[in-house]
């Protein structure tokens, strides 16, 4: 930490003896560290001048950004893209969550040129019907029982029967995947084009590498988070920076073909940019970030919907600090934020008009499923989502808990279709660890009171984005109910939170206390680095199975 | 100095726990019913118990898998009998999903003939479909008086005799036939996770040390 930087935040400044306990690592980051403004005062800039000299190219501007990256930053991006790589090996072909419908829609971009046809129907082209055939994919998915590639012969089969001609080119339909956006898709005609000479499965392993870069950008994107939103103690933004590359669900989902890998790195630059504007204003450069990351929300998942509102709160709450003292200039960041980051939905609605189809398109669909529900009935719902029932409520899931049964352990682990779990003793386990990282992070939140209160803004933006998410994903879960409890219901939906999650490991690592802090840090670090490794295992135990 | 303490007892015990998982046996398939898949015989949203007859436990057996298919699936209780005598019973708590499950039961002392398998599914909001195939010979009985059209997909595994560490060589040849490269992807894999374990150690002393 500098000594700037450290004067001018003194409630989240470590103390002498904190910086002499983490001397070299705070000297090496001193040079990186943001300079963190008083909360509520937005800085005053002054008026700018028209440069007398050429104005730096984009390029260089981003050169100069990426410099200013700590090196620590960097080891964890790499991290965690080693550690995805390691995932997409380990998952068997089309074996990630919807990664037949995932992998149609790719392949609907890149050979007929156009977006799917919104049918849920799976009539995907012949060579990809082909694969899963020859792979087994409706005897493999959901029955730990089935191995992925049971011998050899059959491998030398799939890789005949992909030789022959067959036509790449589906009607149009890819299943699950026909109500997303296409942004995620298109980046991946990219290494889809680059493996077109050769088989599915080869185009496939480099498509997964394409998620796996995913994922180490989300990364860089959390420690930048944690540097900005914890600026005193350098040391914990390595904690939470690891602790995101090593999260087994953030390796699983990207080692496979999920739109969701491109989610996380929005979302984890959503809460950058949120965490940067209110430490230092929302500067129109910062609007126009903050609305281009929105822009490409919408464009990537529509799950991203669901933190529309932490987002309009956000920017209307950095807007009213900005007119303190530039009134003409937090209206016009406001506009930035919300024109660029509005477009995508407006341009849609207006082509949907064009086209005669509902102005909301596939929102429209689960608007008027939701419709004929009582409030009450859906309140009811998701509450015991997420929460224990309370008196008077009718029970929406006999005999399941959700907040153990569903995300408790889906956090620890349930992997692919949700099929694959660990024994059940490990879950009962995990409670340990997990209820001692929660009780050191209880701990810091109450010493840090102060600097909470100062910056209960900030956080109450964090919290309306949990909870918009939170009523998206309960709200998704309540169209299929009653046939169907707890549909929708997997944690990795919740990774768009990443950031926050990684922050909260990381303020239990300081909870631990200035002497202990670092300590447990490295636990907490290598008990997640084991849980992975544990995963990875699991995972071979599912599919690679010799009996 | 202190944290490079902590992580070096720390790997300590992440080796001892991966070392743990790797001596473990995975159990075998001891029998089964032989009830071909994938038709469904039968479907309740409602508490239901299931019997069906005629069935083989061998011994030793220590895990039940019965072919049901659920998304959260209920909790189950599983009574084996034959010849006049309770031959094990098993519980499998709720919150499971897949087309199998598994259901622990204590150890079965000798193989049983002409048993009888009967679970009972706890109450419920989810739909839970009974997967094997069509046949008049010895059906499912749900609730001790509606015959299913047909028998329950059921299997029995025991322990193995092998670790999984023992196991390894033909685990890696099977990982290497779903990707290029074949069986020695699996060195690039124990090298990927080393380089990880290294960056990640290297980047803990250098930052928190």
């Amino acid at each position: 930490m500098s000594k700037r930087a450290s004067t001018k935040a003194p409630r989240d400044a470590p103390t002498p003896g904190a910086r002499k306990a983490n001397g070299k690592a705070a000297k090496a980051q001193s040079k990186t560290a943001p300079q963190p403004t008083v909360p509520h005062k937005p800085q005053l800039r002054p008026a700018r001048k028209r440069p007398t000299h050429a104005r730096p190219t984009r390029s260089a501007d981003l050169a100069r950004m990426l410099r200013r990256v700590p090196k620590a930053a960097w080891v964890c991006a790499a991290v965690a893209i080693l550690n995805a790589v390691c995932w997409s090996i380990l998952i068997p072909p089309l074996q990630g969550p919807d990664e037949q419908a995932h992998y149609a829609y790719v392949q609907q971009l890149a050979e007929n040129g156009s977006l799917p046809n919104g049918s849920p129907e799976e009539n995907f082209s012949p060579e990809e019907l082909t694969a899963m055939r020859d792979l087994e994919f409706g005897e493999t998915i959901l029955n730990p029982a089935t191995p992925a590639m049971p011998s050899r012969a059959k491998r030398e089969q799939i890789l005949h029967d992909l030789s022959l001609p067959q036509s790449r080119k589906g009607d149009g339909s890819v299943g699950v995947a026909a109500s997303e956006p296409p942004l995620y898709y298109a980046l991946q005609t990219i290494p889809y084009e680059l493996g077109s000479g050769s088989n599915l499965l080869t185009q496939m392993e480099l498509m997964r590498l394409l998620s796996a870069l995913m994922t180490g950008v989300t990364v860089l994107f959390v420690f930048m988070f944690l540097r900005e939103a914890l600026p005193a103690a350098p040391w914990a933004w390595t904690v939470g920076g690891l602790c995101a590359a090593l999260s087994p669900l953030l390796g699983f989902v990207g080692g496979s073909i999920d739109p969701d890998g491109l989610l996380f790195v929005v979302c984890a630059a959503l809460f950058y940019c949120f965490a940067r504007a209110f430490r230092r204003g929302l500067t129109p450069r910062l609007a126009a970030t903050l609305g281009a990351v929105i822009a490409t929300g919408l464009l990537t998942k529509v799950n991203f919907v669901g933190l529309i509102p932490g987002i309009a709160v956000g920017l209307i709450l950095l807007a009213v600090r900005e007119a303190r003292v530039s009134r003409r200039e937090a209206y016009r960041s406001l506009a930035l934020a919300g024109g660029i980051g509005g477009a995508p939905a407006i341009l849609y609605a207006l082509r949907n008009l064009a086209t005669h189809k509902p102005l909301l398109g596939i929102v429209s669909g689960s608007i008027q499923q939701l419709g004929p529900h009582s409030v009450s009935a859906e309140l009811i719902y998701l509450w015991q989502f997420y929460l224990p029932r309370l008196p008077g409520m009718t029970n929406d899931f006999p005999g399941i808990f959700p907040p153990l049964q569903i995300w408790f352990k889906g956090i620890i682990g349930r992997y692919n279709w949700l099929e694959t779990v660990f024994p059940g003793w490990v879950y009962t386990l995990a409670l340990i660890p997990a209820t001692l990282i929660a009780g050191l992070c209880a701990r810091e939140l109450y010493v840090r009171r102060e600097a909470l209160r100062s910056r209960i803004d900030e956080f109450a933006v964090y919290l309306v984005i949990c909870l918009g998410l939170m009523a998206l994903l309960a709200g998704a879960s309540f169209v299929g109910f009653p046939t169907l409890a707890a549909g929708d219901s997997e944690p990795r939906y919740f990774l768009p939170l990443l950031a926050l999650g990684c922050a909260l490991l990381a303020l239990a690592a300081r909870g631990a206390g200035r002497r202990w802090g670092p300590i447990a840090g490295t636990a907490i670090v290598v008990l997640i680095l084991t849980h992975d490794i544990l995963s990875q295992l699991l995972e071979v135990s599912r599919y690679y199975h010799p009996y | 100095m202190r944290v490079r303490v902590a992580l070096a007892i720390c790997l300590t015990l992440t080796l001892i726990a991966v070392g743990v998982s790797l001596a473990r046996t995975p159990p075998v398939r001891a029998g089964t019913d032989g009830t071909p898949l994938p038709t469904e015989v039968g479907a309740t949203f409602a508490p239901d118990t299931v019997c069906q007859g005629e069935e083989v436990v061998p011994k030793g057996t220590t895990i039940v898998r019965m072919s049901l298919l659920s998304l959260l699936g209920p909790r189950i209780n599983l009574r084996a009998t034959g010849g006049g005598q309770v031959i094990t019973t098993g519980v499998r708590s709720s919150g499971w999903t897949g087309t199998v499950v598994s259901i622990p039961v204590q150890p079965v002392a000798r193989t049983f003939s002409h048993a009888t398998i009967c679970f009972t599914l706890a109450k419920r909001q989810q739909l839970v479909n009974y997967r094997g195939a069509n046949t008049t010979h010895s059906p499912a009985v749900s609730n001790g008086t509606q015959v299913l059209p047909g028998r329950i997909r059921i299997e029995y595994l025991r322990p193995g005799k092998e670790s999984w560490l023992s196991l390894a060589l033909p685990t890696a040849r099977r990982i290497g036939l779903t990707v290029s490269g074949g069986g020695g992807i699996v060195l690039v894999l124990f090298a990927l996770v080393l380089t990880i374990t290294g960056l990640t150690s290297w980047l803990i002393v250098r930052e928190l040390g």
